[in-house]
């Protein structure tokens, strides 16, 4: 790591469920009873916000936990991040009573801090060169100055992202990685990177044969197995695919 | 000036006073506590002491395997041997002043808003439960060193929360975590997390299915 290596000031982890739920079912008070969480955790458990039929959204001390109609999420910032894998399991494989899953997203989100402009736009400059953007590039660049952050006329890259389709590992889905400029820690050179390990299910994988619930069943299975399996290895390719993007 | 009063096998303990008290703290990345201070229940890793009139520097109540070992503490220069070499043999003998309750690490110390960044992550499961320890198997998920490697460790039963204790079993699975904790203040601080899995159980269908998976195999074997 060199001086103008960034700083990570902060990392979260993510389980995102898309599909249809009932978010009641998520209710602390119903997953103490079908045994995913416990008491103690419930009743420590802080909302965010409740509407009935339409949103539970809560805090434990290790995960926050939100539900609505047509998504679950999953987010812990404390290790081991398993754990936000295994309570999403819980909840769909054993509290709710008829859930479909029709994607699964394991994302991590990493927050980082330059110790000067100059290295914030050299990390910036590398990823999508002023050059490349013709004459007004050029004008951006010599925007690129601590002067400018100072009077908060900063030009330079705001976001970009980049996305590897079809892994080999899954039906469908793709690797996206975003990049932005972020206020981190209070600070102005910080920037926020973002994995989405995206997962879907494939018309060449359902059964031979359709199902009533037009392959619902099978197809949240398959999302739930994928999660079960690979949450431990996407993580550790966000943390590598990243720690390469910063440490170059 | 108080000695040190650490007594407990489970701790690494040593007596460093003056001024390189703190680049041992510093060396080591272990918790220090300032012995004159301390309540026995407060204990804060990573707490920072100016003046010590005695350091309790204690690793971590997991007997570690070697390498998660040397990953937390590893000796300083300054020291020039091992930590083993540093465990004063009679201090273990000393009636202490206070005990030592939960350290490593204390959640309820932990600030809200802090993040994480893991240095090292085993998956381990339980293979011998005794009145005070657990045996364990673990293998290495990430980590320099750790990746890979599979290793044995024996961890005091104390160390189970409150709230895992009902998931202690033999072949229960665990994930165990060594992590740096940044404040809002900046500082760093090393702790290690044990948590137990909280799998789904197997649904009916999932052992007719296993059942059925083995019919096939076994109606598949053919003897020559």
């Amino acid at each position: 790591m060199t001086a103008d290596s960034p700083v990570l000031e902060s990392s979260k982890t993510e389980v995102v469920l898309v599909g249809r739920f009932a978010p009641d079912e998520v209710h602390p008070t119903k997953l103490v009873e079908t045994n995913t969480l416990t008491e103690v955790e419930a009743k420590l458990a802080t909302f965010n916000g409740l509407l009935k039929g339409q949103l539970v959204d809560f805090a434990l001390d290790w995960a926050t936990v939100q539900a609505v109609t047509q998504r679950l999420v999953f987010t812990s910032s404390q290790a081991p991040y398993v754990r936000i894998a295994d309570l999403a399991l819980r909840v769909v494989r054993e509290a709710l009573k008829a859930p479909a899953v029709t994607m699964l997203g394991i994302n991590r989100e990493f927050q980082f801090r330059f110790a000067s402009s100059d290295a914030r736009d050299a990390f910036g400059t590398r990823l999508a060169p002023p050059e490349a953007w013709g004459d007004w590039g050029k004008e951006v660049r010599t925007e690129l100055t601590p002067a400018t952050m100072e009077a908060n006329r900063h030009g330079g890259l705001i976001s970009i992202q980049m996305r590897q389709a079809i892994p080999d590992d899954r039906e469908a889905g793709w690797i996206d990685l975003t990049v932005a400029s972020a206020v981190v820690a209070g600070s102005k050179l910080g920037v926020l990177i973002r994995a989405n390990d995206h997962y879907q299910c494939s018309d060449s994988a359902d059964p031979p044969t359709l199902s009533k619930d037009g392959h619902e069943a099978s197809r949240t299975e398959r999302l739930l197995e994928a999660l079960l399996t690979r949450f431990d290895k996407s993580v550790h390719r966000s943390d590598a695919i990243v720690n390469g993007l910063v440490k170059q | 000036m108080t000695n040190l009063v650490a007594y407990s096998p489970e701790y690494w303990t040593f007596d460093q006073r003056g001024e390189n008290a703190a680049d041992v703290v510093d060396a080591w990345s272990l918790a220090a506590i300032n012995a004159q201070g301390a309540t026995g229940s407060t204990l804060a890793l990573g707490t920072w002491i100016t003046e010590p009139s005695a350091l309790l520097i204690y690793e971590t109540q997991f007997r570690l395997p070697k390498r998660a070992a040397n990953l937390i503490s590893q000796a300083p220069d300054a020291l020039g041997s091992s930590p083993d070499r540093h465990v004063n043999d009679a201090l273990l003998n000393v009636e202490p002043d206070f005990l030592l309750r939960r350290t490593v690490p204390p959640p309820v110390a932990r600030p809200k808003g802090n993040t994480d960044a893991v240095i090292a992550e085993w998956q381990g499961y339980v293979t011998r439960i005794s009145d005070q320890t657990i045996e364990a198997r673990l293998a290495g998920l990430t980590g320099e060193g750790v990746a890979g490697e599979a290793e044995e460790a024996t961890i005091p039963r104390s160390e189970v929360t409150k709230a895992d204790q009902s998931l202690l079993a033999v072949g229960a699975l665990f994930r165990l975590c060594i992590s740096y904790e940044k404040t809002p203040a900046g500082e760093r601080r090393r702790y290690s997390t044990l948590v137990f899995r909280r799998l789904p159980a197997y649904r009916q269908q999932d052992l007719d299915d296993a059942h059925e998976r083995t019919r096939a195999r076994v109606d598949g074997l053919r003897l020559d």
